[in-house]
Order: C-alpha cells, then sequence, then structure tokens
C-alpha cells in the first residue's frame, strides 16, 4: 500500500480533518504554545546522522535536521538516528521542500544557527512565510501530520480562530508513529506501542532519555 | 548487564557492530573451560565459533579497498556463529545501515549452512548418508521440537528425549519426523488463517529450540504452567556471544546462547520433484477431537521444507536476530507477477493470477485432518516486501557453491536485527527492516503498515509467559505452549 494515499483525501484523510476541526480550540493552543517552547529551547547537541549519497542532498538534509532540532528542542541524533532504517527525517525533508519559503528558511538558519536565540529568530523575528513554515516542520515533527503553513498563518491571525477550519494532512502511516508529542509525554501512540507487556505498570524513562542525545 | 557485556558495550558504542577473532570449523565445547557455573551449564563456552564477516573492513591495518569476503566453498565448512560478526564500514562506503545489513545478512547464510549441514559432520553434498540427509537441527541431540518440551501436565523434559509416540504411530521409526497436529501446527499466528498449496494440502509449521535456550527453560521450570508461576526472576535467555580477549589479555570465550526455529513445511505430492526440496520422512499425527468427532489418526507423509526461521538471541542483540529463507519457488513478487512468469510456485498459480485476488484468506471451515481442502481451493500467494539490497547477490552467491545440493533452491529474505540495542526507549531496539515477513509463515500479515503488518521483533516483543499477571518472555512465544 502506497503511503502516498494519505495525502489525497481518502478515508484516512477524511478523518484527520475532522479530528481537526474538532479539535480547532485544542490545537490552536498547541500551536502557540510550540512556538513558544522552541524559541526557548535554542540549539541543542547533536550528532551526525548517516550521510547519503548525494553531497548536495546531504548538506541539505543535515541543516534541514539542524533546523528541527531546533525547532522541535529533539537533539538531531534523536530525530535522525546514525543508523535509522525508518528515515522518516527523508520524507518530512521531502514535504518541507515543497514550500516555496523553504529556501529562505534553510537560509536564514544557516546564518544564525550559532546565535543563542536562533529559534526565536526563526520563530518570531522572521517573514511570516518563514516563521509559519517553521511552525508547520515543528508540527509535523511532532504531529506526523502537514499543516499548510497559509492556515497557521490564518488561524494566527483570525479574530475568530474558533472559526477558522484548519485541514492537515497525515504525511504517512509510519509518520503517525513517529510523532514526537508520543515520545515527549513519554509514552507511545494509541495502537502502536513498542513497549513491552506490563509497562503501563512502571514508571517510563526520564524525558531526557527520549530526547538528548546519549 | 553483565561485565562482559559491558565491556563489549563500549566497543560497539565506538564502532558499531565490530566484533572479529580467530575462525575455526566445526562446532564443541572449549577443552577444560566447563566450570560449575550455571551460565556454564546452561550455555558453555564453544570451541569454534564461525566468525567469518562479510569484508575485510576490520583488517588491520585498514585496507586499501574495501571488498567483500568472497563466497566458496570453504564457507560450507567454516561452522556456527556464536553471534553476528558485523562492521560499520563496508562495501557501501559511510553508509552504516545498509553495511550492518550485510553483515547481518551474511551472518543469517552462515547459519543456514551450519544448521542445515548433515547431523553426521559431513560437508553439505559430502554426506556418506545420501544427498539429502538428516540436517543438525533435525537431530534430537542438536534440536528439540516444542511439543517435546512442553509436556503434557506440565512433565519436565529430558534434552534429547522423544515424549511418547502415540500409538497410531506404529511406522514410526527413528530418523524420522513427528509432527504432532495442534492448531499452530497449521494455523498462522494470532490464528490468521492456513496457507494451503497447489495440491490442496495445509502446510505445516513447527517450532524447535537448541539446548542452551532448552536448559534455561529447564533449569528454571518454565516448561510448567506451575512453574511459570513459581519463577520470581525476569526471563532473560542466554545470549551467543563471539570469543574476544579481556583488558588483560585474557581469552573470553564465545557462547552459542539461544536459538529457536520455526519451519514451514508442504507435503509432497506427485507433480512435485522432491529432488528440489529437503525433504523428510514424517509422521502427522492428529489427535482425537470432541467437535467434530473423530479419531486419532497418523499418516505418513513426505514433507518438503518450505519456510525457515532462525532466531539467535546474542550479546548485541537481546532483541534476538531473525533470520528467514524460503523454497525458491515459494511465490512471486509483485515484479515477477506484472512479469506475468509463468513457472510453477508452490503457492501461486499464474495461469489464474488475473481472475483472483492475491493474499486471501482460505473459506472457513479450516479441518486440516480433511484434504485436500474443499472445493479446490488452492492459496493465491504473492511477496509483498522485497528482499533487502544485497540479499539478491548473496543469494546468488552462496546458491552456487550450493549448486547440486537441495539447498540450491533456497533464498534468504531478509535478516531483521537491532540498529541500538541498548535504546532505553525503545525496547525492540529500532529493527532493521522495519518490516520482514515470510510468505509460508506470516502469508497474512505481509507488508509496511505499523503494528498490522509483521515485524518479528515488535510482534514477539510482546510476548509473556502464562504467570499471572503475565510477565515478558524475551521475545518468544513458546513459553505459552506449557501446560
Amino acid at each position: 500500500m502506497s503511503d502516498l494515499k494519505h495525502k489525497k483525501q481518502g478515508p484516512i484523510a477524511q478523518d484527520a480533518n475532522e479530528r481537526a476541526i474538532i479539535a480547532l480550540t485544542r490545537r490552536t493552543v498547541l500551536t502557540g504554545a510550540a512556538a513558544t517552547a522552541a524559541a526557548a529551547v535554542g540549539p541543542v547537541s547533536t550528532q551526525a546522522a548517516a550521510p547519503t549519497r548525494n553531497p548536495q542532498t546531504d548538506k541539505q538534509l543535515d541543516l534541514f535536521l539542524e533546523l528541527s532540532a531546533v525547532l522541535t528542542g529533539v537533539a538531531k541524533a534523536k530525530l535522525a538516528p546514525a543508523v535509522d532504517p525508518i528515515k522518516i527525517k527523508l520524507e518530512y525533508l521531502a514535504q518541507a521542500k515543497k514550500e516555496h519559503a523553504f529556501g529562505q528558511l534553510l537560509d536564514l538558519f544557516s546564518r544564525n544557527k550559532g546565535a543563542p536565540n536562533v529559534g526565536d529568530i526563526i520563530c518570531n523575528k522572521s517573514e511570516p512565510n518563514v516563521r509559519f513554515l517553521a511552525r508547520s516542520i515543528m508540527l509535523m515533527w511532532y504531529l506526523g501530520v502537514w499543516y499548510d503553513p497559509k492556515d497557521l498563518r490564518r488561524l494566527a491571525e483570525s479574530p475568530k480562530p474558533e472559526d477558522e477550519k484548519v485541514l492537515p494532512v497525515v504525511i504517512s502511516s509510519k509518520a503517525y508513529t513517529q510523532g514526537w508529542v508520543w515520545r515527549v509525554a513519554q509514552t507511545h501512540p494509541m495502537g502502536a506501542s513498542e513497549w513491552t507487556f506490563g509497562h503501563w505498570a512502571t514508571k517510563p524513562p526520564e524525558l531526557d532519555r527520549f530526547i538528548k542525545s546519549a | 548487564m553483565s561485565k562482559k557485556a559491558l565491556l563489549f558495550a563500549g566497543i560497539v558504542g565506538a564502532f558499531g557492530f565490530t566484533m572479529l577473532a580467530g575462525s575455526s570449523s566445526s562446532i564443541g565445547q572449549v577443552a577444560g573451560a566447563a566450570s560449575d557455573s550455571l551460565e556454564d551449564k546452561i550455555d558453555p563456552p564453544v570451541a569454534n565459533c564461525n566468525v567469518t564477516p562479510d569484508s575485510n573492513a576490520n583488517q588491520n591495518p585498514p585496507p586499501s579497498k574495501i571488498v567483500p569476503t568472497p563466497i566458496t566453498r570453504s564457507l560450507l565448512t567454516s561452522g556456527q556463529p556464536c553471534a553476528q560478526t558485523v562492521n560499520g564500514k563496508g562495501p557501501h562506503g559511510n553508509d552504516l545501515l545498509l553495511n550492518l545489513q550485510r553483515g547481518f545478512d551474511f551472518y543469517s547464510w552462515l547459519t543456514f549452512v551450519a544448521l542445515n549441514s548433515p547431523n553426521d559432520g559431513a560437508p553439505i553434498g559430502e554426506s556418506k548418508k545420501g544427498p539429502d540427509p538428516t540436517t543438525v537441527w533435525e537431530d534430537i541431540n542438536n534440536y528439540m521440537q516444542l511439543a517435546d518440551v512442553m509436556l503434557p501436565e506440565g512433565r519436565p523434559p529430558t534434552w534429547g528425549v522423544r515424549d511418547t509416540v502415540p500409538p497410531q504411530c506404529k511406522d514410526f521409526r527413528d530418523g524420522m519426523m513427528l509432527i504432532r497436529m495442534t492448531e499452530e501446527t497449521f494455523n498462522q499466528p494470532f490464528k490468521s488463517g492456513p496457507l494451503i498449496d497447489q495440491n490442496g494440502e495445509y502446510a505445516l509449521f513447527d517450532i524447535l529450540m537448541n539446548k542452551p535456550m532448552f536448559d534455561y527453560i529447564a533449569e528454571h521450570r518454565l516448561y510448567s504452567v506451575q512453574g511459570q508461576e513459581e519463577f520470581a526472576g525476569p526471563i532473560i535467555f542466554p545470549s551467543g556471544s563471539n570469543p574476544t580477549k579481556d583488558k588483560d589479555g585474557k581469552p573470553i570465550p564465545g557462547r552459542m546462547g539461544a536459538i529457536m526455529l520455526k519451519v514451514s513445511w508442504k507435503v509432497l505430492g506427485n507433480n512435485d520433484d522432491p529432488r528440489k526440496f529437503h525433504t523428510v520422512d514424517a509422521m502427522v499425527y492428529t489427535p482425537p477431537s470432541e467437535k467434530p468427532k473423530t479419531n486419532a489418526t497418523c499418516v505418513r507423509r513426505k514433507l518438503g521444507l518450505v519456510g525457515f526461521h532462525a532466531v539467535h538471541k546474542t550479546e548485541f542483540a537481546p532483541q534476538w536476530i531473525w533470520t528467514t529463507f524460503e523454497h525458491v519457488d515459494n511465490v512471486p513478487d509483485n515484479q515477477e507477477v506484472k512479469a506475468r512468469k509463468s513457472r510453477r510456485y508452490n503457492f501461486y498459480n499464474a495461469t489464474s493470477a488475473a481472475s483472483r485476488k492475491p493474499n486471501q484468506l482460505p473459506p472457513q471451515p479450516w479441518n486440516p485432518s480433511k484434504e485436500p481442502f474443499a472445493d479446490h481451493f488452492k492459496s493465491q500467494i504473492v511477496r509483498e516486501i522485497s528482499v533487502t539490497d544485497d540479499v539478491p547477490a548473496l543469494n546468488k552467491g552462496f546458491q552456487t557453491i550450493l549448486a547440486g545440493t537441495v539447498w540450491a533452491n533456497y533464498i534468504l529474505i531478509s535478516t531483521q536485527w537491532p540498529t541500538d540495542f541498548r535504546s532505553a526507549t525503545d525496547p525492540t531496539g529500532a529493527p532493521a527492516p522495519t518490516f520482514l515477513a515470510n510468505t509460508t509463515l506470516e502469508t497474512y500479515s505481509q507488508g509496511k503498515i505499523p503494528i498490522a503488518s509483521s515485524s518479528c521483533m515488535a510482534c514477539h516483543g510482546n510476548a509473556t509467559t502464562q504467570h499471572k499477571p503475565a510477565t515478558p518472555s524475551d521475545f518468544t512465544f513458546t513459553l505459552e505452549k506449557a501446560h
């Protein structure tokens, strides 16, 4: 079954749309809160990810992952392990690259990545098309779905956000299980757990074990 | 984690999974190395672990060019790996995932060759017992069937001793395979359904284990529900390890660790060519049933091997290494279907491809005592996931050195292994490949849908004992079969 089917208006996408509309208020809060959190986290320690074979693609992917680490507060080595059988990073990069402002966003990040307030520069002080793309990327890593940056902007600027309809798209079946929202909550997606039987009776590992490099 | 494991953890952290030591040719214990420790009793040192790597990447000094290990007939006598010998460096340059996957796939072939060698110690193709003799794993002194371990009433099993042969199997002789029909013998995991060959016969499944796994079960009385209830500790089967040296240069011997096998057979009919299969002479015993009322039966069958899982727990793969092989004629993959190849398959009919949706369950009822299957039903199975990158070349290489034997008709599908075996947040160790299925053993759960599709580790990570409350059983469902 092709993962691409999820990007069309199939049953799953329709379900996601319905959920998104119902959860508008909660999502609005999440969007704002996540942006604030990312701006506060700043750069995190990272390790080199497994290189790919095309140097150009390599460089762009590397920069995208560094940016993603800043946006999410999750270590680059956790987002893209050196030995990475899932390679969700490639799906996410391909999704983000479809946006016109992607080059602008990477360029802005590249020029400021050493700055202590790089998150603030990107999420709060950049052009609207750049900063809302950054939010879409952040949400993609956390939720495994794609929010159109234009929708996020409309939502943020609307005097009545609860009346706005936003239709995120499920990126793929594996994007659902790879959503960082679950790991940041020290739990697992509904219906998909790698934990052994009875894990619910014990405390989960510390948050740092999920999001920081070893 | 043991001191030895901690020592290795540092090595792995620096180099991935690199482990190398001297190679030798046959399996045996280390002379004079045995002690009275429980570890030595359950998983004794092994003198001759096969540590042949898949390339020259780990040579010292480093080679000017990394090249794959030549696949020659010497590998047929190189012995059984006690653990993987893999390296992040390799023929794929800096691609750690591909290099490590290749190493695990190479390990899988070495394991397959060792386990399917004749039980008389001869190399494949050179036994005096004939062209297709009893294999290492079919010898009850090397591997025991699950039915002979999990005995009725929770009786303690004895290594190398078969449970009482049912009186209906009066033709049973030493050297034959005894298949005791239970639901798991014909119905796939989670009762997902049987597989019916092109003669309308049920495929049959069996599970076996090696002595370290057996001894761990026996030592801790895990062969009975009562024993499992009384066992207080976490279940940790012994791990295989390669020989190495401690920080003072003192040799540390290798150990084999726990290995379990799951095999699938097809009943060979008049239109099957037995020269293309590894075959066994089997008695298939079906116990009596009440609904519907039937008497016990025991029939003689010639079975051909069509699927072979080898699952090995090792020091750097506490989630176990999951190797799977199939007979080359089992099913086509999607590309072969599109190419409309008209060859004969065990579980697919090319001539009816256009009219039949593949990978559908047989209609109910499922009753293996009634063969052939009702209404001439035959499974129409297609492989949904292609083999991993290096597998075709490895298959070709090993099939070349196995030419002239039945074993040239078997192919590796892939090997699932943990990419992050120490992960504190993913007990399955982030398996690669994420999904893996054998078309004869996980027929109806092929695919790439999380949770729904077959992943060895993700599935077996849910295995438990029959203890109440249930406790994890270290990636094996075998303990659920205790009485």
